[in-house]
């Protein structure tokens, strides 16, 4: 982690051209409390208040793509306004966006839902049971949504779980798996192939396209992750809790 | 009875329309036609809004049946096209009678082909659009036995449109990235200068292409941090040889980036025939904002441009002719990419 906030004099927040109608604002090069707290306040604020001809804005661990119709503002304009707003200052420590919201994730760990609990546990020299209390129980960041609808990667993980991906990808893992690797967690909510390591399965999806809205766990939210035994699954519902 | 019967798919169909911007930080890839261009040239001949669905048909099609009369047209790549055993020419609309047969084989021209019904595809509209995601089980994915229904009614038979100039074209205007930087000048030079291949290896997510001299250095370590991911990204994965990012392209990605192909030249790209050799010119950002103006020009007058040329195949002609073969590309890119050509 950087002992202070990037800074100009490290490159950061530089601006790219990403084709010709987007520009990538990147904000460091890691995941950070700092950059990710730039991420989501110059994110809120470009959504606030839209640069003409934005198409739509998409946060990520370090950076935010701007995507926008070049034939309703020429880039050169478009890229200046973002200077203007990056020299304003302040992103680096700006506070969380409003509309934050914390997520009560019910997960049924271990078993047949998830099939690597135990050699995870292992890796770490800890019990199944320690490892699950390692994994739930508090509030963790979600540092991005990508690679598929609804996928969330979640932070905060302890050292227990700084372990590398798996050599073998599995083919394809079921809708709901919770799977961990280099101390995140990815909640796929369609069914991917991965080579992350499956401790449990979520007893909710992230995306739904047929409800309005379509996903409940949004970039910028945390989640706190719930042991519920499987046979109480049936009565587990993920739900939105106070910060 | 009403709509067009699938009797048997012969490629990857799936329902496309314009795709869905503004999911991306849900995770939702656009999506969208693979060829925007004949996506358009299908709402031209039968005269559909920019918001119709077509049936996209990569490689190969399939054998249909009109449950009703019907208008029906094509466009993007030609592929090899009967109906009730009559060959009948490419991009043209075509009256089918009750119980006709339409028959559409391999590709012949190119590498995509859409099949476009009166008022565009009845299916229904998920986050926005029609377009189907396969992996993601967003949209329609037809099935043999399925009916695609027409949204719109009447239409006229004998419309044609001259075939685009982009299928001829083998130099692809590309930008540099973000992350062209994590590259070094060596391989950056090997890039802009190699003699590229389009390969076989290619779905709606991307294609491989394939440099004369083997593949590029991509140093084990070289992961980027995870970011946003545009069409058209150039992305080098651990092997060397690159895949172009397309439509259904992940929202994401960490494999680093080295160029991005302009939105103007993507189609050209996408049309290549497997083992189809081409060269990447990199441009600025202003070349490739005028070479979007062109081909958003060149969209907008298609309308304009269709013939009643396919009357005569009414009457058992099997090819267009001269008749719609006027020089209809004007503005397109060709012109300044020969100029260029080193």
């Amino acid at each position: 982690m950087a002992a202070h906030p990037p800074s100009p004099s490290d490159g950061f927040p530089d601006i790219h051209a990403a084709g010709e109608a987007a520009l990538l604002i990147r904000f460091g090069a890691d995941a950070s409390q700092p950059v990710r707290a730039a991420v989501a306040a110059f994110d809120a604020a470009l959504r606030a208040d839209p640069p003409p001809g934005t198409v739509e804005t998409v946060p990520t661990i370090a950076s935010v793509l701007l995507r926008f119709d070049p034939e309703l503002a020429a880039p050169d304009r478009v890229e200046a306004a973002c200077r203007d707003r990056l020299a304003r200052g302040g992103w680096y420590d700006a506070p969380p966006p409003p509309g934050r919201r914390r997520w009560v994730w019910p997960v049924m760990y271990g078993g047949a839902d998830g099939p690597e609990l135990d050699p995870v546990a292992d890796r770490a020299g800890l019990r199944p049971d320690q490892l699950v209390d390692a994994h739930a129980g508090r509030p963790l960041p979600v540092l991005m949504l990508g690679f598929a609808p609804g996928l969330a990667y979640v932070g905060g993980l302890g050292p227990a779980f700084d372990l590398p991906r798996r050599a073998d990808i599995a083919a394809e893992v079921p809708t709901g798996a919770v799977l961990v690797a280099i101390r995140q967690t990815v909640l796929p909510a369609t069914p991917i192939p991965t080579g992350w390591w499956r401790i449990g399965r979520a007893v909710a999806r992230n995306f739904d396209p047929a409800a309005d809205p379509p996903f409940r766990i949004g970039p910028f939210d945390e989640v706190v992750f719930e042991p519920v035994a499987a046979a109480r699954a049936g009565g587990a519902r993920a739900r939105m809790a106070a910060p | 009875m009403t709509g067009l019967e699938i009797v048997v798919l012969t490629g990857p169909a799936s329902v496309q329309d314009r795709g869905r911007p503004g999911w991306q930080r849900w995770g939702v890839p656009e999506g969208g036609a693979l060829d925007p261009f004949a996506l358009a040239e299908g709402q031209a001949l039968l005269g559909n809004g920019p918001d119709a669905a077509a049936l996209e048909m990569p490689g190969a099609g399939g054998r249909f049946r009109a449950r009703s009369a019907l208008i029906v047209a094509t466009s993007g790549a030609a592929m090899a096209l009967t109906v009730d055993g009559v060959v009948r020419g490419w991009r043209e609309t075509l009256a089918l009678a009750p119980g006709a047969v339409l028959e559409i084989g391999a590709v012949r021209d190119g590498a995509v082909g859409y099949l476009h019904l009166q008022g565009g595809i009845d299916a229904p509209v998920e986050l926005g659009a029609r377009s189907a995601h396969r992996r993601a089980g967003i949209g329609t994915i037809p099935r043999p036995g399925d009916v695609l229904h027409p949204l719109g009614t009447g239409g006229a038979a004998g419309r044609a449109l001259a075939r685009p100039d982009c299928f001829d074209r083998r130099l692809i205007r590309a930008m540099w990235g973000p992350q062209s930087a994590l590259f070094d000048d060596a391989t950056r030079a090997r890039f802009a200068a190699e003699a590229w291949t389009a390969t076989p290896r290619r779905d709606r997510q991307g294609m491989r292409i394939a440099a004369a001299g083997g593949p590029l250095t991509a140093d084990a370590g070289l992961r980027a941090l995870s970011d946003a991911v545009v069409a058209g990204d150039v992305q080098v994965p651990g092997d060397g040889v690159p895949a172009v990012l397309l439509a259904d392209r992940q929202p994401t990605g960490g494999y680093p980036r080295i160029a991005t192909v302009i939105a103007a030249d993507l189609p050209a790209l996408v049309q290549m025939p497997a083992g189809a050799r081409f060269g990447f010119r990199i441009v600025d950002r202003d070349t490739a904002l005028a070479a979007r103006r062109a081909w958003r020009r060149a969209i907008a007058a298609l309308p304009g441009r269709v013939r009643a040329g396919g009357a005569a195949l009414l009457h058992g002609a099997n090819l267009i002719g001269g008749v719609v073969r006027g020089d209809e590309g004007e503005e397109s890119a060709r012109e300044d990419q020969d100029a260029d050509r080193p």
